[in-house]
């Protein structure tokens, strides 16, 4: 045997050499590929900041100087912009992890009735739009046409509102409880994996089970909830749909609207450079909770592989308190879920917008839907949306699995600068991005002569690199838990590195690369603030952009119709992502 | 068959370089049974995984089969899939999305050119014969037992015919008895496929008992490599033979051809090798070799005598340990002795029983 050749043999020496040039260049090309996703969108933000042009596209440096900054920040006093936002973060981050820690509690840890309902039902919750649930709130608690005001001062004669959402304190009810939903699947694994014994041991020194709680469970929990609760507070800082609807029109400002207000407001020329420096203050604050949280879950959370202990941790018995657990459990799911869903069915049914009544109900008619679905516009803008939301979480999906092999299973020397790029742009809040984009694409049509600037590839583009962070995360938990054997294996039983991909990482990581699809394409139609900047007319309208326009105009009727079948395909979305994707819900959390 | 000329294998990692493969060069036989032995962190894992082109050298020359595999100074590196070498994982490597049927077939299914399907079932179904996995075809991987899914991982290393198999600690997941039983199943399934196999373990019985050659590792460089036989018995380094079974360390001096002078007397020995009379060596006796003086070894051997200062009982032995003026020595006694601390004890050790260690 020794001399035979075999049938396959040992290769030829040019193949190899050659491959290994490749295996080694490639690495560089994907540093490089993230470099030009994150740093030259955020260059291109800062060097607009300088601009005293007006517009982007005459930028040039002969027109530099620190004329915005002392614009926003000191003219325009931006500290109560930082005192506004600090506030709406704190407060709805208090509000929302409060909801969530007690869901979190009732279900992992009592005996509260109907659990799967709450499983079941909080992923929904997320398939809900930011800006569907925003409309619902003014609907029902705008100071005066708002349902619920009306009843309440047509049933007691008062002229005052029960409600005013267009303030603070609705800003934070209506943002708290969107993080909840999140926050819940990232606490769900945590509840979960706290070993009971310690538990049981405080028991058994005679403490009492709730002091137990409160001395074991909650301080073995607290790096945890720290780093989840930071982890809410960047999403609250980054939100614009709840703020856009709720704050812009009274001009409560946070920094989302305001640097989507300098350069979108009715009456005003639009200020770029000053919106830039205003948005260079908010991606520095966004940064810095970043940094903390980094620091915080780098060596806990980021490497913990599950172990899939067996055991049933100890249910605290709530006796006669588990009823009215169930229903402030489905009272959580009702208001998030199914309020805003009436509340759309109900105006898009209607002929004319009319407090509700069983008169309305009998005069309801689908027209509407007709009038609104028949529209060139709305079916363009749906396919746009289709289209963006497809390309978006593939993309989001092939990198993320690029990137994390590359960080997780190879020596690649900058591999954890090419980790800690891939997080970056987790702390870019949307409005931020979607200005920063709008000068690069600009400069880089002028330079080029291309067209991208308005195409939905923008859209693409732009979401690619805000959910990347959340891709690589999701996947190099995910790959940390594949053997590192299991490929060797297949690379010595001679499958070539596309055949090992194919064939080992694709069964084993289905349902990761399912979960982070459909999670990519169902945050694509939510997210409209960076749409919102760069849309520009019909050739890259999506949905969220066209509810925000209707909306702007009064057109209830359609943002009701638009909503509805809106929100039937994400819960068809989350669905599947539930059932296909991820080992139930564990992995979400763990992986945002 | 293998040939690793100085092997050099260096990790850059937090804590700076780790020099982990440190200029190896062996040469393994067509049709042997080749064992790298030595304690955990010694590089045996890495130079396994450079054969296989898992590992990337820092320098060296690796040759398979005649044909140069990898060669730092030409930039040759011929990727594993193309390296025509079956490897046993020491986590078995189980695809747990695939049939034991499909683990086994994966190789064959990945030569080109293609392989039919018959040919496929025919070669699947006489490898888990071999491996005594009849009758699990359609199993999912993951429902097998330990035991059987290292056999799982043996079958699947057979199948393709590879004349070369790596091991990396195939056994050690194995509960104590079925390893034992594994060992000289697994040895003779080899020798009987006709193919070279390199086997990495830290297990000195494993090496002991399956191999045709051992190299003893140690921080990345090969100290020994013989015979078991004589590994166990002509230790050259005290690193070898405090690793490899137990043994008693004395100080000595040379003080004629022959003869070594230690605190526990004069000893003679015959190791065949020019000592310098006057030079300070260390004397290494195995316990088993030191028996106790009666009249039948009383023509050969040299005198120990001293007192018991601990007896454990341990079935088929007795090993005590005598104090012989500061030092300690540990004797392996037939269990029928009946000794007790407090004791005086004399025993006997032959010539060619004492190794001589310069050091
Ligand atoms: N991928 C790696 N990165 C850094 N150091 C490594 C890596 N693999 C192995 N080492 C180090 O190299 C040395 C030898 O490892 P290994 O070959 O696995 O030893 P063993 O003999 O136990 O199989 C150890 O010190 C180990 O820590
Ligand atoms: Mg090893």
């Amino acid at each position: 045997m020794s001399a035979t050749p075999t049938t396959t043999g040992f290769g030829s020496v040019e193949a190899g050499s050659k491959r290994s040039i490749v295996s080694q260049i490639f690495p560089w090309l994907v540093l490089a590929l993230v470099l030009a996703m994150t740093i030259t969108p955020i260059f291109s933000l800062i060097a607009g900041s300088f601009s005293l042009s007006r517009l982007p596209n005459e930028f040039s440096l002969d027109n530099l100087g620190l004329a915005n900054y002392y614009a926003v920040w000191v003219e325009q006093r931006i500290d109560r912009v930082l005192w506004n936002t600090a506030i709406y973060v704190i407060g709805s981050t208090i509000f929302g992890i409060a909801i969530a820690v007690v869901l979190a509690w009732l279900v992992e840890r009592t005996d509260m009735p109907g659990k799967l309902w709450v499983y079941a039902g909080v992923p929904l919750a997320i398939a809900v739009p930011g800006i569907l649930h925003s409309i619902t709130w003014v609907l029902l608690m705008s100071p005066r046409a708002g349902f619920i005001n009306h009843a309440w001062m047509g049933a007691t004669g008062t002229s005052t509102p029960l409600f005013d959402i267009y303030t603070m304190g609705g800003l934070i009810f209506a943002e708290g409880l969107r993080l909840v939903p999140v926050a819940f699947l990232m606490m769900v694994p945590l509840f979960r994996s706290m070993d009971p014994s310690l538990e049981e041991a405080a028991a058994t020194s005679g403490a009492s089970p709730l002091r137990a709680t409160r001395r074991v469970t909650l301080m073995l929990m607290l790096p945890g909830l720290t780093a989840i609760t930071i982890f809410q507070a960047i999403t609250a800082l980054e939100n614009f749909e709840i703020p856009g609807i709720l704050g812009l029109p009274v001009n409560l400002h946070v920094f989302s609207t305001r640097v989507f207000n300098i350069i979108d407001n009715v009456g005003t020329i639009p200020a770029f450079g000053q919106a830039n420096a205003a948005a260079i203050f908010y991606l520095v604050v966004a940064l810095i909770i970043s940094v903390v949280y980094i620091r915080l879950v780098r060596h806990s959370e980021r490497y913990a592989v599950i172990t899939g202990k067996g055991y049933t941790p100890r249910q605290i018995r709530l006796r006669g308190w588990r009823y009215v657990a169930l229903a402030g459990a489905l009272l959580f799911l009702f208001v998030t879920i199914v309020l805003p869903f009436l509340v759309m069915l109900y105006i898009s049914l209607i002929n004319y917008m009319r407090q509700p009544s069983w008169e309305a109900v009998q005069n309801f008619s689908f027209q509407h839907y007709e009038r609104v679905l028949n529209q060139p516009r709305a079916q363009k803008v749906l396919w746009n949306t289709i289209y963006m939301t497809i390309m978006t979480a593939t993309s989001v999906t092939i990198l993320s699995f690029i990137i994390a092999y590359i960080v997780v299973r190879t020596r690649f020397v900058a591999r954890y600068f090419l980790d800690l790029l891939a997080f970056l742009p987790h702390s870019i809040p949307g409005i931020v991005l979607g200005l920063a984009l709008f000068w690069l694409l600009l400069q880089f049509d002028i330079l080029t002569g291309a067209s991208t600037f308005g195409s939905l590839y923008a859209l693409v583009f732009g979401f690619t690199v805000l959910f990347i962070a959340y891709g690589v995360r999701a996947m190099s938990t995910a790959l940390l838990q594949i053997h590192a054997d299991l490929e060797d294996a297949a690379k010595l039983s001679g499958a070539p590195p596309f055949r090992v991909a194919t064939r080992v990482f694709a069964p084993l990581l289905m349902p990761t690369i399912v979960g982070i699809w459909i999670y990519c394409a169902l945050l694509s139609v939510r997210f409209i603030s960076l749409p919102l900047i760069l849309s520009q007319g019909g050739d890259n309208e999506v949905l969220g952009v066209m509810i925000w326009y209707l909306w702007d105009n009064g057109n209830i009727s359609s943002v009701g119709a638009i909503g509805v079948v809106l929100m039937l395909f994400m819960f068809l979305l989350a669905l599947v992502l539930r059932f296909v994707g991820f080992g139930r819900q564990r992995s979400v959390g763990a992986a945002l | 068959m293998i040939t690793i000329e100085d092997l050099h294998v260096i990790f850059q990692t937090d804590g700076g370089k780790v020099h982990a493969v440190d200029g190896i060069s062996i040469h393994v036989h067509a049709g042997e049974f080749y064992t790298l032995l030595g304690p955990s962190g010694c590089g045996k894992s890495t130079t396994l995984r450079c054969l296989a082109g898992l590992e990337h050298p820092t320098s060296g020359r690796i040759l398979l089969d005649g044909e140069v595999v990898y060669d730092s100074n030409r930039g040759i590196a011929v990727p594993p899939h193309q390296r025509d070498i079956a490897m046993v994982f020491q986590s078995y490597a189980i695809w747990p999305h695939l049939t034991v049927f499909e683990n086994v077939a994966f190789p064959l299914r990945e030569m080109r050119p293609r392989v039919a399907d018959k040919e496929i079932w025919e070669r699947v179904t006489r490898a888990l014969e071999l491996v005594q996995l009849s009758g699990y075809e359609q199993r999912p991987a993951p429902f097998l037992s330990g035991g059987q899914q290292q056999r799982l991982a043996l079958a699947r290393a057979i199948c393709r015919e590879s004349p070369v198999v790596l091991l990396d600690e195939p056994l050690s997941n194995l509960d104590a008895k079925l390893r034992v039983e594994t060992r000289l199943e697994l040895r003779s399934l080899v020798k009987r496929l006709n193919m070279t196999a390199v086997y990495v373990t830290h297990d000195q019985t494993e090496a002991l008992t399956m191999a045709d050659r051992v190299a003893v590792m140690n921080a990345g460089k090969v100290v020994q490599e013989t015979p078991p036989r004589e590994i166990y018995q002509k230790p050259q380094s005290r690193f070898v033979a405090s690793f490899i079974g137990q043994i008693n360390f004395l100080d000595g001096k040379i003080t004629a051809p022959g003869t070594v002078d230690t605190p526990a007397g004069k000893l003679k020995f015959v190791d065949g090798k020019d000592h310098t009379v006057g030079a300070e060596v260390t004397v290494a006796i195995r316990p088993e070799n030191l028996r106790p003086a009666d009249e039948v070894n009383a023509k050969f051997g040299s005198l120990i005598e001293g007192t018991v200062e601990e007896v454990v009982f341990l079935g088929n032995t007795l090993d005590c340990v005598i104090g012989v003026g500061a030092d300690k020595v540990s004797v392996q006694l037939h269990p029928s002795n009946s000794i007790s601390p407090d004791d005086l004890l004399k025993v006997r050790v032959r010539p060619e029983d004492i190794t001589i260690l310069a050091e």
